[in-house]
């Protein structure tokens, strides 16, 4: 074994530029290689981020209540009795919150938005304070310096509310203004309510746009409903992957407890008014969801990018294999005579086909060992760079406002690993044609 | 002649080494090949999107150039920008001034003036529409239905009373719900409504005013729309075609409204979710049972009875009842209540499975379609709309629905049916600007208040202030009892004078130019000449003025390119290696070449030849291969798979065209990058002296 690797890493070295050539091609292959997962792995994880923070906890326990006939409200009544439950039925919950949720214009001194308003209590939602980050005032203001304003704690007092920094840029406020946030109803009437800036926070990826946060009661009392309602229970779990597992188990132990459960409709709560509103009931039905249902409507961005970049991926493995296959083939060609002189003092075909094999694993695995160490190298810079993005329709689908992307040391390691055995693949026909030559004619042959 | 014979005799030795090396020439070849292949299929379907995008997106509302006002705080995005909400695109005041500057700029074919916004649409509530009918069957004086309205009466009074039970569960504001109560209470006492045979206005009133308010109001629903100056429109926007109803007769008020927003959401929902399944059925090709997504329709489906129930009387629902029994659906119980027993047929028949589904849609529309409002609003109507003023105050405006309209051949593009059409007039109300006539109410009632001036931003106060009633208010999602809202009503006329579409305010202007192609040109010369006339206007390509669905097709352009991009580096640097190692095999044979008298640039000729060759046949054979494909795609159509890819198709279907002109020019691009790569393999080939070739031990 150890001969087979000395010569093989000799037979490299000999060919310096043959090895040098065909090893930038695949260095460069594995950087693009790296960089693509980085990115469709970085946008996937902020999606669950942005999910998890803003608008669902990897499991939901949300529904309708349905006081008239003809309409629906995202509303759960008897709220202590609902979390109690919910802690019983998932004790290995790391944290489980409840949050009401509603609809209005946030009326600013420039302009207004449309946003959703999430109803927090602020003991509660220490995982949500913790994954956030203030903005410093120049996130927000033209001419702003780097302090950061405001203070999240501020938000335990009524008629306060977190915005995040592009809906401050947008509306034209600072932390301590006050603006007017209207709920808004086709039936004609408004509440309004008039909220301080408590905190503004960084965005989280461009979601961040469509949500604002205020103190639960604060949510009470523009919709006049009880202190006993809730809006949705989220349950947030060590491990995001045993969500479904843990939604089924709340739907069977919940329907024991007596609760009426909706069918499963992997879809945000905003989408499903109409179709509970045309049902005939009265009362309250659950409607359990995971993370993932609740931002089911930019999902397709991760599968999309997932299919082009597998699609970008396949097509330039092809190309390299083609191109390994090539190489190897000269390789084996110009060596004939050699392949003949070992086989004659006795190299068993194996040797022969491990040896050339193991050449181009090794080259390959050098070579993508440059390649990420380069793609890794060049994303830190770009990291640290931060590059502002300025296309909308970039930020929606990179789900970000600056340009920058995760990289993990797994992704480092398989991309080593699968252009290790692409190499080693693409080497192994000429491999086999060189081995099973036989001894004479490899050595008759002139060229 | 000499030089010929050169040539002939590279191409000679090149084939000749091409054949040579067959196995290296089949997978450059292949590579090659593979990129042209690519590049066509890629190129033309990215064409092919982009251009029913720009047909979708130019041919219906935006134009080829909007122009707005350059004091706007957002980016004018018509379908709709990174925030909701309006955006604020500032205005443009005085229309007249810039069409007499915009009319005079070469290839300006028109300028349209178009307001954007969006506001609520008015849902009407149950009992509003029952005490209509009420009212009508005492204005006839037919006891017989008179007793029918009653007694329908008497049943939605003891739903409210249910529903007001449930709504104890969640409000804070029990004295509102007693005093609820109480007027039910006062409407079903045996005095009330058993003795109501007559028109008897105090009742009427009592029930109008106390207790249709209890029953409240549907879910909202937005409605996104654009005013501008119809005949225009019509004129300039040539696919712009009324299918129901009538057009706004010219100086008339009025809205014109989408189909696909209607289909989309003003139909009975059974009747939505019927069509979808229709469409991934037939279409998308699935099964019921074969689709999670389709069973979950399917299962939401067999619950959408009530609705369909409420919307029957009494002898629809009879008929309808008899019909779906001659069909084979009896009830449970036949002896039963006409409600319960219609229950349970509509039940039964709202259970669909693959082998039902193609009979009971079709049952649908000939059966249940024409007995029910199958939408919320149809021509003849009056619709009230409600838009929020920036300080949060609710302008309210009811306007007749004239028609329904589409835009031919983008009867299914979600950005062509985002908008509904109203009058300019219209716009300028819900927007805040008074009309003439409105100005001059308003003047005479300054005076008569005494007020001097006022600024117009406080306009709206201010006629809230001495106009307004407080109206009653009613809710309609969480809220139980609302603080009282005072409704700003205009009082406009049905008409308007046609000048106000010259003049005024809008919002923004599209642009129809004669010559699309010289978009960019044209646009540049709107430029100068706002710049010249100092007019405060920016001008916007359609791209970038649809928002961020114009962008989308931008990342996506990017994307494919950027990935086209990677693949031909990647190729080309396996090639170009390929062929320096290739050359290394071959010093003796290049040695002995220049020996016998080849040239230098023999050397590099042969070389380059031998690339051009593989390229050329390899692309060529890419490019047949992939035009072979659209060919045939061309005739079957791709499916578009979900609603993320119907949009971009603009349609359930994109058909492609066989695009020759990228069809050609790959293969020769491709060759052409072929051989520049190779320049430096041949060159460094060339370098190789004979005698040191020779010399070679191997």
């Amino acid at each position: 074994m150890r001969t087979v690797l000395t010569i093989a890493f000799r037979n490299l070295v000999q060919a310096k530029r043959r090895t040098l050539l065909l090893a930038l091609a695949i260095a460069m292959v594995a950087a693009l290689f790296l960089f693509l997962r980085s990115v469709s792995s970085s946008i996937s994880e902020r999606m669950v981020e942005s999910a998890t923070t803003l608008s669902a906890g990897h499991v939901n326990v949300g529904g309708f209540f349905k006081f008239r006939r003809r309409s629906a409200a995202p509303l759960l009544h008897e709220r202590e009795r609902l979390l109690k439950e919910v802690k019983e039925i998932v004790p290995e919950a790391v944290s489980i919150i409840d949050r009401h949720r509603g609809w209005g214009r946030l009326i600013g001194p420039s302009t207004s938005i449309n946003v959703g308003v999430n109803g927090i209590q602020y003991d509660q939602e220490e995982r949500f304070f913790k994954s956030l980050r203030m903005a410093r005032e120049s996130e927000y203001k033209k001419d702003g310096g780097s302090e950061v304003f405001g203070d999240f704690a501020e938000l335990a007092k009524p008629n306060t509310v977190l915005l995040f920094a592009a809906q401050a840029k947008k509306l034209g406020v600072s932390v301590g203004d006050v603006m007017t946030f209207v709920t808004e109803a086709s039936g004609g009437q408004a509440n309004s309510a008039d909220l301080r800036v408590a905190a503004i926070a960084s965005d989280v990826g461009f979601m961040s746009n469509w949500s604002i946060f205020v103190p639960m009661e604060t949510v009470l009392d523009l919709y006049r409903i009880s202190p006993s309602t809730t809006g949705v229970v989220m349950v947030y779990l060590n491990d995001a992957s045993a969500a479904t597992a843990v939604m089924e188990r709340l739907r069977t132990d919940l329907k024991a407890k007596g609760h009426d459960i909706m069918d499963h409709d992997p879809n945000p709560f905003f989408f499903k008014f109409e179709k509970v509103a045309g049902e005939d009931w009265l009362g309250q039905k659950l409607d359990l969801t995971i993370w993932s249902d609740e931002i089911s409507f930019v999902l397709w961005i991760t599968s999309a990018l997932n299919l082009v970049s597998f699609f970008v991926v396949t097509v330039l493995s092809i190309i390299i294999v083609g191109g390994i296959i090539n190489a190897m083939w000269m390789s084996v060609r110009e060596r004939t005579k050699e392949i003949g002189t070992i086989r004659a003092i006795g190299a068993k075909k194996r040797f022969v086909l491990a040896m050339f094999v193991f050449e181009a694993i090794m080259l390959g695995v050098l070579a993508s060992l440059v390649g990420t160490a380069f793609g890794v190298t060049s994303l830190f810079i770009l990291n640290s760079i931060a590059l502002p993005i300025t296309s909308e329709g970039l930020r929606l689908v990179l789900m970000a406002n600056t340009l920058q992307f995760n990289i993990h040391a797994g992704q480092v390691f398989t991309t080593v690993l699968l252009f290790g055995c692409i190499t080693g693949l693409g080497a192994l026909y000429p491999s086999i044609k060189a081995a099973r030559m036989k001894p004479v004619d490899a050595l008759m042959q002139t060229k | 002649m000499k030089i010929n014979q050169t040539y002939k005799l590279i191409l000679k030795v090149a084939a000749r080494n091409l054949w040579l090396f067959r196995l290296r020439t089949f997978i450059i070849g292949s590579l090659l090949g593979f990129g042209a292949f690519l590049a066509v299929l890629g190129l033309s379907l990215l064409r092919d999107v982009e251009t029913s995008m720009r047909a979708s997106i130019t041919g219906s509302v935006v134009g080829d150039i909007q122009i707005h006002s350059s004091q706007a705080k957002d980016d004018l995005a018509v379908f709709g920008g990174g925030f909701m909400g309006r955006a604020d695109i500032g205005t443009i005041p005085d229309l007249a001034a810039v069409r007499d500057v915009v009319m005079k700029v070469q290839n300006v074919d028109a300028m349209i003036p178009m307001g954007l916004d969006m506001v609520f649409l008015g849902r009407g509530n149950e009992l509003d529409d029952t005490l209509e009918a009420l009212r009508n069957a005492l204005k006839s004086n037919d006891q017989i239905i008179v007793k029918d309205r009653v007694d329908q009466l008497k049943f939605q009074l003891s739903q409210l009373k249910s529903e007001i039970e449930q709504q104890r569960k969640l409000t804070t504001q029990t004295d509102e719900l007693d005093e609820q109560w109480a007027a039910i209470a006062q409407a079903e006492a045996p005095d009330f409504l058993d003795t109501l045979t007559t028109v008897d206005e105090s009742k009427l009133q009592f029930l109008d005013t106390k207790i249709a308010p209890i029953s409240g109001e549907k879910t909202p629903v937005y409605l996104n729309y654009v005013g501008t100056d119809i005949t225009l429109f019509q004129q300039k926007f040539p696919k712009f075609t009324v299918v129901e109803g009538e057009m706004i007769p010219n100086g008339n008020r009025g809205i014109l409204i989408s189909r696909k927003f209607r289909e989309d959401f003003l139909k009975v929902m059974a009747a939505r979710i019927f069509d979808r399944l229709n469409k991934r059925l037939t279409k998308g090709g699935m099964t019921i049972s074969g689709d999670p997504e389709n069973k979950r329709l399917a299962a939401d489906l067999a619950r959408q009875h009530a609705q369909v129930m409420a919307q029957l009387d009494r002898q629809e629902a009879t008929e309808l009842s008899q019909r779906l029994s001659e069909y084979g659906l009896e009830p449970e119980n036949k002896d039963a209540e006409l409600i319960d027993k219609l229950t349970s047929q509509l039940k039964s028949f709202l259970q669909v499975d693959d082998d039902k589904f193609t009979e009971r849609y079709k049952l649908f529309y000939e059966e249940i379609a024409p007995r029910i409002k199958l939408y919320e609003i149809s021509p003849g109507e009056t619709i009230t709309l409600r838009s929020y003023t920036k300080s949060g105050y609710i302008k309210s405006l009811p306007l007749k629905v004239y028609g329904v309209y589409t835009f031919t051949g983008l009867e299914d593009s979600d950005l062509a049916g985002a908008m509904n059409i109203l009058d300019l007039v219209s716009f300028r109300e819900l927007f805040g600007q008074m009309s003439e006539a409105s100005k001059k109410e308003l003047d005479d009632m300054r005076a008569a208040a005494g007020i001097k001036e006022l600024d117009t931003a406080n306009l709206e106060e201010s006629l809230f202030g001495v106009n307004a009633a407080p109206v009653e208010s009613t809710n309609t999602t969480a809220a139980v009892g609302a603080a009282p809202t005072i409704e700003v009503k205009p009082v406009i006329d049905e008409t308007f004078d046609l000048r106000e579409n010259d003049s005024g305010l809008a919002l923004n202007a599209a642009i129809i130019l004669k010559d699309p192609r010289k978009l960019r040109r044209t646009i540049k010369d709107l430029e100068k000449t706002f710049k010249q006339n100092n007019m405060d206007l920016k001008v916007v390509d359609w791209q970038t003025a649809a928002g961020i669905a114009g962008q989308f097709v931008v990342f996506v352009r990017m994307a494919l390119i950027f990935s086209l991009i990677v693949i031909f580096i990647v190729a080309l640097v396996i090639i170009n290696n390929s062929i320096v190692v290739g050359t290394l095999n071959r010093t003796r044979e290049i040695g002995t070449m220049r020996a016998i008298g080849a040239q230098k640039s023999f050397v590099v000729g042969l070389f380059l030849a031998e690339t051009g060759l593989t390229g050329l046949l390899g692309s060529i054979f890419g490019s047949i291969v992939a035009l072979m494909i659209l060919f045939w795609l061309s005739i079957k159509g791709i499916p578009a798979a979900n609603d993320v890819v119907s949009f971009l198709f603009s349609g359930p279907r994109l058909y492609p065209k066989m695009r020759w002109d990228i069809g050609i020019t790959a293969p020769i691009v491709v060759t052409i990058i072929a051989v520049v790569a190779s320049i430096y393999a041949a060159r460094h080939a060339a370098q190789i002296q004979p005698a040191e070739a020779m010399q070679e031990k191997e």
